[in-house]
């Protein structure tokens, strides 16, 4: 049970954006893409996601999904700016993967109201069923942007710079809930990010990736302790 | 491989149907007609189209076209200022009813426009003058550019004007170099609009112009219905098409620029300052109910007294039986027809919406979206009379013979009416971005169902409003409708311009009348679409 990524490259022109990169996650870990903008990070997610046309193999349970469209891929992806749907309210926006999702036949989920109920508490916004999207505070979108996927129950969940268009102290806070909610979830993710006091907050294990290049991975402290170059170093601070 | 070949599959059937459309019903129609009369034996007559072009009479057409459509465009701008600013920087009760009231002269049926002045204007010398017919077509434009700019001015910062009178500028010097200058763009949008309405206008001025004051559309109409020269109705054509081209290459620049930022900034309770421009505002917006007021109480005097002699009239087929059907049986024709027109024009309209809204990876798909973006635009400013024309001399022999056809109506309601549907619902459906759609397909959805859900779910709205645009303005069409609706099937504007062809006092009575039932039927309409708050002023 582990998404496996080999030889992944992803080229706009003559600029390659993801450089044949290779790496492996297993069930239940969240992992996080750590680099400076321009690094590549979004362009990996988003070929992962099937979004981007790339070379190389990527494969769930050793099963290639290269081929494989972004709708059955089975890949939830959480925007930057969260791309809530203005014409839906809350529950409208959280449901939409229940409503829509071809996956599973409609005699083994709950019902769609109990199961919005449930993600809007479990990202701490019970009884926001009916209120607009577009009136709500930028940590609250964010939150159901994350229920919304959440939702389609994901093998895998991308998160492209959640936190990032937030204030420091909301971003710090929601921090630590999303590493709860992720947790509580038991879900497998990949997190893209540049701040690395957020990635190590959040995630179990950090890929540094850096013009294109995956150029070392493993926990926090020991990249820390054991930067593989300067470069990785001074990222680190 | 096969996944993208199947998109491409998808995409080019999809642009077939707005092309096959625009291309059957308009591109070989119209070109057939300059081909008559430019290459009458396939090789092209220079020396017939010089003649055309020599004629003291084109030439006094041509110039007068042009020079009225100058002098209404320029008086529209001015009285269309102040409203513009009333209705983006004031805050106030009734806001949204000027803002309704503005806009009623615009979607007024052409041949009522005409009506209403020719009621106001009778038994005195302005009636039939030149004054009668630029009047008109300002108070049929004014709205064009008072919404058209209210847009661009509601998002513009006015901190900049602020800073600007910090800096010690006076408020008029502050409007004149600061606030003028950012509003150029879409002032000059809405000027080239107004001049393309004023320079093609055809009921309004058939109406009041009669047969002493000639434009080049109702040239056309004449050379065509009664001297049958159809070489110098083609040359007209042509000449107006070139100009029509131009305009809107000149639009469209000007729109890239003028849409670049959209942002709302709250409008403000009125000062003390504001009051010239709201005296002025109040001044236009009741101008416009002037010739209104004046076409209810024609249609309410029967002989020099009042009463409802003409409402009972419509029930009749008038004095001497000079029409075939009663008004009652032409709004009849009138609703069914548009609202044929209307669906047709909203299915072509939001094809051609979805795919325009689309950014194509490839330098081909980019080409190939921008010449369909300017094809769907040309039925608005070619001449609708030269369409009609086209339709009867192409569409009446195998494989398409449709002469005989009541569908031809509809058909031509719908090419005029495709314009606005797409300016209306593109503004919407471009504001759905594709990382939205992205987001939707991650979450599992096929792309039917992202197409249906996201981008017809976002612009549900827009697409009710552009429904009433595109039936008001078939119900009102009257350039292609008089060439091709049968006597016994006739629409409710044809009818009405019958009426007031026809000697007999009765008549006039009776044209009055049903001009005040098209109007209330046309408001009622746009009253509906108004309540959607959705911004239309993109369909200019």
């Amino acid at each position: 049970m582990t998404l496996s990524v080999e030889q992944l490259t992803v080229r706009f022109g003559a600029k390659t954006a993801v450089d044949a990169v290779s790496l492996s996650i297993p069930t239940g870990e969240v992992f996080a893409l750590l680099g400076p903008s321009g690094s590549g990070k979004s362009s990996l997610l988003r070929a992962i996601a099937g979004l981007e046309p790339c070379t190389g193999e990527i494969a769930w349970d050793g099963e290639s999904v290269v081929r494989v469209p972004p709708h059955r891929r089975g890949f939830a992806l959480m925007f930057q700016d969260g791309q809530l749907f203005p014409h839906l309210d809350v529950a409208g926006n959280v449901g939409y993967a229940l409503r829509v999702s071809t996956r599973r036949s409609a005699a083994t989920r709950p019902p769609n109201g109990e199961r919005v109920e449930e993600l809007l508490a479990l990202v701490g916004l019970s009884g926001f069923e009916r209120r607009r999207v577009t009136d709500l505070s930028g940590g609250e979108q964010q939150r159901v942007a994350l229920a919304r996927s959440l939702a389609a129950a994901p093998r895998l969940l991308l998160l492209d710079e959640p936190l990032s268009s937030l204030d420091r102290e909301l971003r710090e806070r929601l921090a630590v809930e999303l590493r709860e909610i992720l947790t509580t979830a038991g879900v497998t993710a990949i997190l893209v990010t540049h701040d690395h006091d957020e990635a190590g907050v959040i995630a179990d294990r950090i890929g540094i990736l850096d013009g294109g290049r995956l150029r070392q991975t493993g926990t926090l402290p020991e990249l820390r302790a054991h930067p593989a170059d300067d470069r990785v170093r001074a990222f680190l601070g | 491989m096969s996944r993208r070949i199947a998109r491409l599959a998808g995409w080019v059937l999809a642009a077939a149907l707005p092309l096959a459309f625009v291309g059957v019903f308009f591109a070989w129609p119209v070109g057939s007609i300059v081909g008559r009369g430019l290459l009458p034996e396939g090789v092209l007559d220079a020396a017939g189209i010089l003649e055309v072009l020599s004629r003291p009479r084109t030439q006094r057409i041509i110039a007068f076209t042009i020079g009225m459509a100058a002098a209404a465009t320029a008086i529209t701008l001015v009285l269309g200022m102040p409203v513009a600013y009333v209705l983006s920087r004031l805050r106030f009760r009734g806001r949204g009813v000027l803002r309704a009231a503005v806009l009623v002269p615009f979607v007024l049926p052409t041949v009522v426009v005409g009506i209403a002045f020719r009621a106001l204007l009778r038994d005195t010398p302005l009636d039939g003058s030149v004054a009668a017919i630029l009047a008109a077509l300002v108070f049929f434009n004014v709205a064009v550019v008072a919404r058209t700019v209210a847009v661009s001015w509601e998002s513009l910062d006015p901190r900049q004007e602020q800073a600007a009178r910090v800096l010690g500028a006076g408020p008029v010097r502050v409007f004149g170099t600061l606030t003028l200058r950012r509003l150029a763009p879409s002032i000059a949008a809405a000027a080239s609009i107004v001049f393309l309405f004023c320079s093609t206008a055809f009921g309004t001025v058939l109406v009041l112009g009669g047969a002493k004051y000639a434009t080049i559309e109702t040239e056309i109409w004449l050379l065509t219905t009664q001297f049958l020269d159809l070489r110098a109705a083609s040359v007209l054509s042509v000449a107006q098409l070139v100009v029509v081209l131009l305009l809107l290459l000149v639009t469209r620049l000007l729109r890239g620029r003028a849409t670049t930022q959209r942002r709302s900034f709250s409008a403000r309770a009125p000062r003390r300052a504001d009051v010239p421009v709201i005296v002025a505002t109040l001044l236009v917006a009741g101008a416009l109910l002037v010739p209104l007021g004046a076409l209810v109480e024609r249609s309410l005097r029967v002989g020099g007294e009042f009463g409802i002699g003409n409402y009972l009239a419509l029930a009749s087929t008038g004095d001497r039986d000079a029409l075939a059907v009663t008004p009652w049986q032409a709004l009849g024709n009138s609703l069914g027809f548009a609202a044929a027109a209307t669906g047709l024009a909203m299915l072509v309209g939001l094809v051609a919406s979805i795919l325009l809204s689309r950014r194509s990876r490839s330098d081909a798909g980019r080409r190939g979206l921008d010449l369909l973006d300017g094809a769907l635009m040309l039925p608005l400013g070619v001449s609708a009379v030269t369409v009609g024309f086209g339709f009867l001399i192409t569409l009446n022999a195998p494989p398409l013979d449709l002469r005989t056809s009541p569908v031809l109506v509809p058909i031509a309601q719908a090419l005029v009416a495709v314009p606005l549907v797409v300016r209306t619902l593109l503004p919407v459906l471009r504001s759905v971005g594709s990382r939205m759609r992205e987001a939707a397909a991650s979450l599992g959805a096929p792309p039917w169902r992202v197409l249906l859900t996201i981008d017809l779910g976002v612009s549900a709205r827009a697409a009710l409003a552009a429904t009433g645009l595109a039936f008001t303005v078939a119900l009102g069409e009257f350039g292609a409708t008089t060439f091709l609706s049968r006597p016994d099937a006739a629409t409710l504007p044809v009818v009405i311009y019958r009426l007031i062809g026809l000697p007999g006092g009765d008549n006039a009575g009776m044209a009055t009348a049903a001009s005040v039932v098209l109007a209330a039927a046309c408001v009622a309409v746009v009253a509906l679409v108004e309540r959607l708050r959705v911004d239309t002023a993109g369909a200019f």
